[in-house]
């Protein structure tokens, strides 16, 4: 299982700040969340893993953390 | 110089040498809302010696909860000449300038060449592209800071070395996604909190503070949990060079989608 952190309208559109999921690289998890959550596909985000931005389809293992942060634009 | 900044000079990291740098250091702030407003007290309060403000907006009612170095008695008039102002008056050692009108293209090519620093504290993602691309071309440090609802995103960005606003989000938001305070609504203390952060991250550069690597910082304000991702140095991807910058539609860029 690896852990997924949603920060800002991606938490709101998810309904949830964490989720677990099983799924092996990053771009699963983004293919199953937008097809989970009504309007997440619309999102852009950058994805890290374990603390550090990946710019490309990763692969995960057990007790890996994605954090998924969109950009804000207030100010 | 007097006692004024004595309880910064007696620590050993900043000391007489720190203060002068504050003190020589020319800092552009985009921006003189929810973001700026903090910013800049607390650049100026610390010592930063040349302030340069711009932004167009006059002050709304609906502003004063966020933008409190505007009053009922300023509604109207321009943000940016208040800022200075004010800064003017209760800072000495501060000369600030400002600019009623938009960063556009060259004049920010003109600002940021003229500042060692800048501060996005904007409020819509083309301005901050595009004051991200002339730091990548004129290889100039700014400091980054977004608020969404009660969250706040926050960065140094050093796009000489690879650090770029457009390397973490290479496709802009479709704008319908991304509303901004007037349209979402905020707590005032969350911009404030954010400009203080940008406050905080552009003196620790001036000081020459900055650690090894680049991060991008998250603050939720609901949970006060802080949360930093790395991120590698990657090459430049904006427009190559300053003429195709002045002819890249910023606008375009962040507005290109299909509306529903």
């Amino acid at each position: 299982m690896v852990k997924v952190l949603l920060f800002g309208q991606l938490a709101e559109i998810c309904g949830q700040r964490l989720l677990l999921l099983d799924l092996p690289d990053t771009q699963s998890v983004s293919a199953h969340l937008s097809a989970a959550f009504p309007g997440f596909e619309k999102q852009v985000f950058a994805i890290a893993v374990n603390q550090q931005l990946v710019s490309e389809n990763t692969a995960l293992v057990a007790g890996d953390e994605l954090a998924l942060m969109p950009p804000y634009s207030g100010g | 110089m007097d006692s004024y900044f004595q309880r910064q000079t007696q620590l050993p990291e900043i000391g007489t040498k720190g203060q002068q740098r504050l003190l020589d250091a020319k800092v552009l702030v985009v921006g003189a809302g929810g973001l700026g407003c903090p910013a800049l007290i607390q650049l100026a309060a610390c010592g930063v010696g040349h302030l340069s403000v711009v932004d167009f907006d006059v002050v709304e009612l609906n502003n004063l909860h966020r933008q409190w170095l505007f009053s009922r008695a300023d509604l109207g008039n321009n943000k940016a000449e208040i800022a200075a102002n004010l800064l003017n008056s209760q800072f000495t050692h501060v000369a600030a300038k400002h600019y009623n009108c938009e960063l556009n293209s060259n004049l920010a090519i003109k600002l940021i060449g003229d500042a060692d620093l800048v501060l996005d504290c904007t409020d819509n993602l083309s301005a901050r592209y595009l004051i991200d691309d002339v730091c990548a071309l004129l290889d100039k440090p700014w400091v980054h800071a977004s608020v969404s609802k009660f969250n706040v995103q926050y960065a140094l960005f050093l796009p000489g070395q690879g650090f770029s606003y457009r390397n973490m989000f290479p496709v802009p938001p479709n704008p319908l996604t991304v509303l901004g305070c007037n349209r979402e609504g905020v707590l005032g203390v969350v911009p404030g909190l954010a400009g203080t952060l940008q406050a905080n991250l552009a003196l620790q550069h001036l000081l020459g503070f900055d650690g090894k690597g680049f991060k991008v910082h998250h603050l939720n304000t609901l949970s006060n949990e802080g949360y930093s991702i790395g991120v590698a140095p990657k090459p430049y991807s904006g427009p190559a060079d300053i003429s195709q910058f002045l002819t890249y539609d910023y606008s375009a860029f962040c507005n290109n989608f299909e509306k529903p």
